[in-house]
């Protein structure tokens, strides 16, 4: 499986939700970032799908409220190098 | 698809996954409902509307919807359903858009839903991208919050509707705000005294020859109206007497008032309003639809503004809204006495399958939509 830093996650969220990666820190909530929407949400579960081959399922995803959610499901699966 | 939203193929996996599906599957389980799918649907809906769902809904969906082409609806209501369970519904109104004597045909999107236990799997984006695939000409107007991204992502986002609102009484009004009656009260009065000092400054007669009268049910006189329309350089959708009669007098979810103005005998202007209690107490008279011949142009919608308020006076209304999308008439509402509601507002996408056969579809600004080309019927 491809390994990616969490700088690289990071930018890898803020292009699945359209908003600048300097916005994106750890304790920020989904509710401050306006791109998580459901377009935002299905483009991160299609985007984890292809690149780590994570099927997050509806459920999964909406049990994600912040940005760390994120962070620590890839790394759960082995895909952050740091 | 625009930015880096997924592809149709891609987005199919994922929902058909969320569905136990294959992809295949999935898009074969994608059709228009038929009446023997309308309990499914009707079992949905009550489950996203949930206490909000106050209208004979079934009622409702075959007045909007051709299921089987049985009933009079001018749309398609479009399913997913398998293993006999609706999953997720769109309503696509079939519409004609006009441009000057040039016309296109459409689709105007709405009623997207699914299954509660279904949200965040993506099946209500899949089914927006399952309709681009075989329509070229694709309208959204009115998206939630929550579908900002896919109205910015899937489509090209058109201005927003701005919310313009006359207060008739301002104490209601400002209480709704304020949530200090005390004080509303007191800046009411002179902001009462103010609106109506505008009002007589800016009045000005209806054109001589107008004479105003109630409309019961449209005419051949109002295709001729809508040929002659004010500004027909812009992008609209066709009027016709058939498809007014449908929207506004057989709806079975709302009533609206329709008036006109008659110049020798012939029909020079419209305008279709809804009088109801908001869910804020306010008794708001909403202008959601109006034609005005070439003639006339912006006097004449002035002239219609000024009839409504009237109307809503009469009426004992608190405030009169209009929600339209289109920058001349807009402008002129400021000088009727309108705010706009900078915090209220519609979205409006619009999709071509490229080479668009009309650039001009995305300006913004050459377009003219009104309350009536949308679902909402007043429900807020």
């Amino acid at each position: 499986m491809t390994k990616i830093t969490t700088s690289e996650a990071l930018k890898m969220l803020s292009d699945a939700f359209e908003e600048p990666v300097a916005n994106l820190r750890p304790d920020v909530s989904r509710d401050d970032v306006p791109g998580w929407d459901s377009m935002g949400a299905l483009t991160l579960m299609a985007e984890l799908d292809e690149r780590f081959g994570i099927e997050l399922t509806a459920d999964d995803s909406k049990q994600m409220t912040r940005i760390d959610d994120v962070l620590q499901l890839l790394r759960k699966h082995g895909a952050l190098a740091d | 698809m625009k930015g880096n939203a997924p592809s149709f193929a891609k987005t199919s996996t994922l929902v058909a996954r969320a569905l136990g599906l294959s992809a295949d599957k999935l898009k074969a389980s994608f059709r228009p409902a038929r009446l023997a799918d309308l309990p499914g649907v009707l079992e949905l809906r009550r489950r996203v509307i949930g206490e909000n769902l106050h209208w004979d809904d079934s009622r409702y969906l075959q007045w909007r919807y051709d299921f089987e082409g049985r009933a009079e609806g001018r749309g398609e209501c479009l399913v997913v359903a398998a293993d006999g369970k609706v999953h997720g519904m769109i309503g696509a109104e079939k519409i004609t858009l006009a441009c000057g004597a040039e016309r296109i045909d459409s689709l105007s999107l709405m009623d997207i839903m699914v299954q509660p236990e279904l949200d965040g799997s993506g099946l209500g984006i899949w089914l927006n991208m399952a309709v681009f695939e075989a329509n070229p000409v694709v309208i959204e107007i009115g998206a939630n919050p929550n579908s900002l991204g896919l109205i910015n992502r899937l489509f090209h986002r058109l201005p927003d509707r701005k919310v313009y609102v006359a207060p008739l009484s301002f104490s209601r009004f400002l209480a709704n705000r304020l949530h200090v009656p005390p004080l509303a009260d007191l800046v009411a009065l002179p902001a009462n005294g103010a609106a109506m000092a505008w009002r007589a400054l800016t009045h000005r007669p209806k054109p001589r020859r107008w004479y105003f009268h109630d409309i019961a049910r449209f005419e051949r006189s109002v295709d001729r109206l809508f040929e002659s329309r004010w500004a027909p350089e812009e992008v609209t959708f066709e009027r016709s007497s058939d498809s007014l009669n449908w929207r506004l007098f057989r709806n079975p979810r709302a009533q609206y008032k329709v008036f006109g103005a008659w110049e020798n005998g012939d029909l020079v202007c419209y305008a279709a309003y809804q009088s109801a209690l908001r869910a804020d107490g306010l008794r708001a008279v909403s202008l959601v639809d109006w034609l005005v011949d070439a003639r006339y142009g912006l006097d004449g919608f002035k002239a219609l503004v000024r009839e409504t308020v009237r109307r809503a006076w009469r009426e004992k209304a608190d405030i009169v809204t209009v929600t339209p999308l289109h920058a001349r008439s807009e402008r002129s509402l400021l000088s009727l006495g309108f705010l706009a509601q900078l915090s209220e507002f519609n979205t409006v996408g619009v999709r071509c399958a490229e080479p668009s056969r009309w650039p001009q579809l995305h300006d913004g600004s050459r377009w003219c939509l009104t309350e009536v080309n949308t679902d909402r019927d007043g429900l807020s």
